[in-house]
């Protein structure tokens, strides 16, 4: 398949490179241009670039749960209220996911060696948490927190009794 | 008309039959003794042949009892005066309850029974005519399985539609021809469909019509 | 409930009974042989000959007006019946088909003597006598068809009756005169000449012989009139004339009748004996013999104090003909017997009358109680010191399932040859009902056939306010199931107690016990001794304890006990002490309820194994709403007459213990039925309310509030709280007349309760609480409709699917009875009056089961399909793969 797709281009494209190599050696370099100091400022720069592209990524990365709190809010709005199962679909991804993720920072920020680790574990996580209490409040609007009495009533030991009765209607 | 004359000459036989010996009752002081009478029609469609055996005729609840001959009739005697709830009780066949009134003078007066308005009259033909009302429906319906049920439940065409396009749409992607059909397709049809939408806009607006227009061309271009 | 048309006798089944029979015609003109009877339970019915089943059946009422006075068949003719009690009925019957054919009432003038009349049958007329003792009879004749008469009602002077007389149709015999000069005098009523037959008694007693005068009619339908004389000498009326018989009379109780057999008029006598059991003789009066094959005495056959109803000669094929001969026992029941003594069928129509009902618990299988005790953590620990003891306990035990296991395997092709013991089935469906009848009969009948698997009759036994406990269950082998009855005996009115296995039938522990006091009460003591045995409380009429056993006095403690007057609407409450030596019983509180001229109508307390499986309700707004469970309730219901208003009706709830009361409720013009039933929290009784001539139920439920009084777990005590609980109410209108209530019943409680009422008309219904619960809101809007309340309307719905017994109706229902089952959802439910029916009942439905119409079939073939499927298709995507890897 490659091969034809090759075949293709060439058919109808203008191929202004030819084909030996060992022209390009032969070209004197331009004045004033030393090779060895761009490859230095080239690899400085992709050093300190590639650091601060890594930094900014990781970044993005501490920064996805927060941005993932309206989208949440709103899939929340739309689950609804009742029980069923779309709902305890979407519930419970909101929650299994920043849980997750909570307990995976170690790997996903296994890369960083930079100042700013600590920040941005700290503020991952802090998006994490408010994922989570997002999703609590959803369950406690669900009805599904045990935080009334009625919840803990089957598990309320029951009374024993003191004293017992016995007799009825007279037999004589 | 023939089957109410057919029923009133019993009756009346009957009636005649009974006054005759309701007569010396008359004569003792104090309570009078009376009489309800009426006639059971069996439901309709019944084979049974001995429908008259199972039939019963509580009054009260069971303070009198009465019993139906062969054709239907039935008279409850000794009966004193004051209010009577009079049911016809047979294990299949449900029937209306009357409430009969009779009082100190020998009237008799049959109403239908309403428990909640206690004074509601109305009037029911009194010697009392009883058919049947319904048949008892004692059991439940077992629920048959349809296949239309596992047709049309959402949530299998919510699962097994996607399969089956996941299946299938691979297949027909796969084939040349399909694949140039649709982008054809897909080409007219946006192109069909936007600029008449847009250009419908635009006269509606009256103003803008063409840049409207000359956005479209040059999206489909950057496309 | 609503059940499907194919689970029909699955679980349920009815047994049809008509009650003691009073007389009995045999009829065998038409062609289906019958006995035409009529029995004191007011019934008229036909039995098969052969087999004894009821085939047509008229219930009359079963008060007075309903009591049946003659019962008269002819061979070829119509039954005749006379009914009532002035005013009479007398209605012909078709005996095949039991169609009424005819019907006209009899109003007798004189209302203080009428219940002396005699009635009989005689060419066609009805003859009714009025005799006035000491002056004259009134003999009246009516046209049996039509009641016709003939006008006049003839008055006959006879100047000799007294109330020894007996009727001998058609002649009215009596002994008069003096001691030692006795005459025996007779009269033909129907003949227009009066002729009196007179002779001196001493004629037909040989000298020496004490002649007291008491006058006995023959049994059954005799074909000559006679009579017999102080249980010795038998005479008949012939021609005017009184012919002594050359046989006397075989034994003092001995029953005898006459009737015209093929060889000639024969005479039998029917007697019992303790030791001999049942004894019959024939006598042939035209040859002087005695007729051999009839005669017969049978120690097996046990029918106390036996009493002939009637002998039938059937003309067979051989040389010799068959007799069949109809007993009646003191017991109620009625049997058949064949001439030599065998019986063809027999009725136990006790059972028509059953005034007590016990569901009680099989025994474990022997595998079972060996698994039971293995783990059973007390035991183990005596017997068993160390791990390794108990480890080979357990090795053995499991090789003896194992071993039972093959064998049932491999037996299951042969023929068992001895009935599999009665051993608890899984779900403990299978369970044994003790019932007491009112005669004073106790039977076992198995739940799930209905068949009587061992009965006794204690004729001693008076059966007006027994009591049935349950001491010990069959739960704790070794001990077996004990089950005590306590009554009153028949003459003294003594107490009265009777100790039995229920699963076997046999008397156990105290046997029988005669007290020498009258009982007031009894109570079953709440504490096991060390035999898992309840001990016996017995509270006599001068407030002395006893205890049985008598070792188990130390163990009574915080026991209360009550008592009630019904006349007086008193109530007494004792507290049950042991000071060391004796239990006394000391007076603690008394109450005069409903007011002056009350008497209580019914009192209902809690089931004894009741549970409560929760503290409140949760209600919408997710708070909830605690009960106020009090185990010591009783719920009281008083009648009191009233100038102002026709009658009151007040329901009291009592607590027991402290004698507090805790809730009330008054209802005027109103009168009140005998049926009341309490469980848990909720009260429910019925009356007739007079203003609206309708009846109606009043539920009571009592909640503490949103708050509890005390914290969970801690023990309840009747005298702690002083608070009165809050009490909703309501009041619905039945539209039916009903007979009997109780609430279904289960082990744990968590299902829900369901009121089963049995109607006038013989359906019983079930009706789910929430239909009578007081909290149904007027109006359906937010938080009460949450909750799943019903919006309140006033009347009861019935609909035809909430019937139990869909079209088997059961005639007069006294009484019903709900026991638990080991399944949570179910409950065992038992109705009886004149008939027995018995059910199954799953209020919540079955959630613990199954449901009967689980499709195994489908879902196997869906299940294997799909895991083909999964293979298959793992198969394939692999070796498609793979080729994709080869391009």
């Amino acid at each position: 398949m490659s091969q034809i797709k090759s075949n293709k281009k060439l058919k109808w494209s203008l191929d202004f490179n030819s084909k030996s190599r060992s022209q390009t050696a032969e070209i004197p370099s331009p004045p004033g241009y030393s090779q060895s100091a761009n490859a230095n400022y080239t690899e400085s720069s992709k050093d300190s670039d590639s650091q601060l592209l890594l930094i900014k990524k990781l970044w993005d990365v501490a920064l996805a749960p927060l941005k993932q709190v309206p989208m949440n809010m709103f899939i929340m709005y739309m689950a609804g209220n009742s029980i069923s199962l779309f709902p305890i679909m979407m519930v419970g991804m909101l929650i299994i996911r920043p849980t997750k993720a909570l307990f995976s920072t170690q790997s996903t920020f296994q890369m960083v060696e930079g100042t700013q680790a600590v920040g941005q574990k700290f503020v991952y996580m802090i998006g994490n948490v408010v994922n989570i209490l997002l999703a609590l409040y959803k369950f406690q609007s669900m009805g599904l927190l045990p935080t009334h009495s009625s919840d803990w009533l089957a598990f309320e030991e029951p009374l024993t009794r003191m004293e017992h009765i016995g007799g009825g209607l007279s037999m004589l | 008309m023939c089957r109410m004359l057919s029923s009133i000459v019993p009756l009346l036989l009957l009636a005649a039959n009974v006054l005759c010996a309701v007569n010396p009752s008359d004569d003792e002081v104090g309570v009078g003794r009376y009489i309800i009478e009426g006639r059971v029609f069996p439901p309709e469609n019944s084979d049974a042949s001995n429908w008259q055996i199972d039939t019963r005729i509580h009054v009260n609840a069971g303070e009198y009892i009465g019993f139906v001959k062969n054709d239907g009739t039935f008279t409850l005697h000794n009966v004193p005066s004051g209010s009577y709830v009079v049911e016809i009780v047979h294990p299949d066949y449900m029937y209306e309850p009357v409430r009969v009134e009779i009082n100190s003078r020998g009237r008799i007066r049959a109403r239908r029974v309403n428990y909640i308005q206690t004074s509601q009259v109305i009037q029911v033909p009194y010697p009392l005519k009883m058919k049947a009302a319904t048949r008892f429906r004692y059991f439940q319906v077992r629920e048959q399985w349809r296949i239309t049920d596992f047709l049309f439940n959402p949530m299998v065409i919510m699962m097994v539609l996607p399969l089956f396009l996941i299946m299938i749409l691979p297949k027909m992607m796969n084939d040349p021809e399909t694949k140039e059909d649709l982008k054809q397709f897909g080409d007219i049809a946006k192109m069909t469909e936007f600029p008449e939408m847009s250009e419908y806009f635009a006269s509606f607006f009256s103003g803008g019509a063409k840049p409207g227009a000359a956005k479209a061309k040059q999206n489909k271009k950057r496309q | 409930m609503c059940i499907y048309e194919d689970q029909i006798g699955k679980f349920d089944w009815r047994q049809t009974y008509v009650g003691r029979i009073k007389f009995a015609q045999f009829d065998t003109v038409s062609t289906a042989k019958k006995i035409i009877v009529a029995t004191e339970e007011n019934v008229l019915a036909a039995l098969n000959l052969k087999t004894g089943q009821v085939m047509w059946r008229h219930v009359f009422e079963s008060a007075s007006s309903g009591d049946i006075q003659l019962l008269h068949f002819s061979d070829g003719d119509k039954v005749t019946t006379v009914t009532g009690s002035n005013p009479y009925l007398v209605r012909g019957w078709d005996p095949t088909t039991g169609v009424l054919l005819w019907e006209w009432p009899i109003s007798i003038i004189d209302t203080e003597r009428a219940h002396l009349s005699e009635w009989w049958v005689q060419n066609g007329m009805l003859v009714h006598l009025l005799p006035a003792f000491g002056s004259h009879l009134e003999v009246t004749m009516y046209n049996l068809m039509t009641g016709s008469n003939r006008g006049a009602t003839s008055k006959l002077p006879t100047v000799w009756t007294n109330d020894g007389c007996i009727l001998t149709p058609p002649y009215y015999t009596c002994i008069s005169g003096n001691m030692g000069n006795y005459m025996l005098l007779s009269l033909d009523v129907t003949s227009n000449a009066v002729q009196i037959i007179s002779k001196p008694l001493s004629n037909y007693f040989s000298e020496g012989e004490v002649i007291e005068g008491n006058l006995r009619p023959l049994d059954g339908k005799t074909s000559q009139p006679g009579f017999i004389i102080d249980d010795k000498a038998i005479l008949l009326i012939k021609n005017n004339e009184f012919e002594p018989l050359n046989v006397r009379l075989a034994d003092q109780s001995a029953s005898a009748t006459f009737i015209d057999a093929i060889s000639g008029p024969m005479l039998v006598q029917a007697w019992s004996d303790e030791n001999k059991g049942l004894s019959i003789t024939a006598y042939n009066i035209a040859t002087n013999t005695e007729i051999t094959d009839m005669q017969m005495s049978g120690p097996k056959i046990n029918i106390p104090e036996a009493e002939l109803l009637g002998v039938l000669c059937i003309n067979t094929a051989r040389e010799q003909p068959a007799y069949r001969i109809l007993l009646n026992g003191a017991d109620d029941a009625v049997h058949l017997l064949q001439q030599g003594g065998r019986v063809v069928w027999s009725r136990e129509e006790s059972l028509a009358n059953i005034v007590a009902a016990e569901f009680v618990d099989l025994p474990v299988s022997e595998t079972d109680a060996a698994l039971e005790s293995e783990f059973d953590q007390k035991e183990a620990i005596k017997v068993y010191s160390s791990v390794w003891a108990a480890f080979v306990r357990r090795l053995h035990t499991q090789y003896q399932q194992l071993h039972t296991l093959i064998q049932n395997l491999q037996g299951e092709g042969a023929v068992l040859d001895t009935p599999s013991p009665l051993v608890r089935d899984y779900f403990n469906l299978h369970k044994i009902i003790v019932l007491i009848t009112d005669v004073g009969k106790i039977y076992g009948m198995d739940n799930l056939s209905g068949e009587i698997l061992w009965q006794r009759y204690d004729g001693n036994l008076n059966t007006e306010s027994v009591v049935m406990f349950t001491r010990r269950s069959a739960r704790h082998p070794p001990h077996d199931a004990y089950v005590t009855i306590i009554g009153k005996h028949e003459e003294t009115g003594n107490g009265y107690v009777i100790s039995l296995n229920p699963i076997r039938g046999t008397l156990v522990g105290e046997r029988v016990l005669r007290l020498d006091v009258r009982l007031l009460q009894v109570a079953l003591l709440h504490t096991v001794d060390a035999e898992k045995l309840h001990a016996l409380i017995l509270l006599d009429e001068d407030e002395t304890v006893q205890v049985l056993p008598v070792s188990a006095a130390p163990l009574v403690r915080d026991l209360y006990m009550y008592v009630a007057d019904r006349e007086t609407g008193r109530m007494q409450g004792y507290a049950l002490k042991y000071d060391g030596r004796q239990v006394i019983a000391q007076r603690t509180w008394s109450l005069n309820l409903g007011g002056a001229g009350a008497r209580i109508v019914t009192i209902a307390g809690k089931s004894r194994t009741e549970r409560v499986h929760s503290a409140g309700k949760p209600l919408a707004d997710r708070s909830v709403l605690y009960k106020y469970s009090n185990p010591n309730l009783l719920l009281v219901v008083l009648e009191r007459p009233d100038p102002t208003h026709k009658d009151v009706v007040t329901a009291v709830a009592v607590d027991a213990a402290c004698g507090a009361v805790v809730a009330a409720s008054t209802h005027r013009r109103a009168r009140a039925l005998p049926l009341a039933v309490h469980s848990d929290n909720c009260l429910a009784y019925l009356y007739r309310s007079d203003k609206h001539r309708r009846l109606e139920i009043a539920t009571m439920e009592l909640y503490e509030g949103n708050e509890r009084w005390l914290p969970a777990g801690t023990q309840f005590s009747s005298f702690g709280c002083a608070r009165a609980p809050s009490v909703e109410r309501q009041a619905y209108i039945v539209p039916a007349s009903l007979t009997a209530l109780a609430f279904t019943s289960t082990e744990k409680a968590i299902t829900d309760t369901h009121l089963l009422m049995g109607l006038s008309t013989g359906m019983l219904m079930e009706l789910p609480w929430a239909y009578v619960d007081p909290r149904r809101p007027m109006t359906l809007s937010g938080e009460p409709r949450e909750e799943g309340l019903i919006p309140y309307a006033p009347e009861l719905p019935l609909p035809a699917e909430a019937s139990l017994n869909y079209n088997r109706t059961v005639q007069r229902v006294r009484a019903i009875y709900a026991a638990p089952s080991g399944l949570e959802s179910t409950s065992l439910v038992l109705a009886t009056g004149l008939d027995l029916f018995y059910t199954r009942v799953a209020p919540s439905k079955t959630f613990d089961l199954l449901k009967d119409d689980f499709d195994y079939h489908l879902i196997s073939i869906v299940l294997a399909a799909l895991i083909v499927a999964t293979y298959s298709t793992k198969y394939f995507a692999s070796r498609k793969m793979l080729k994709q890897a080869w391009k």
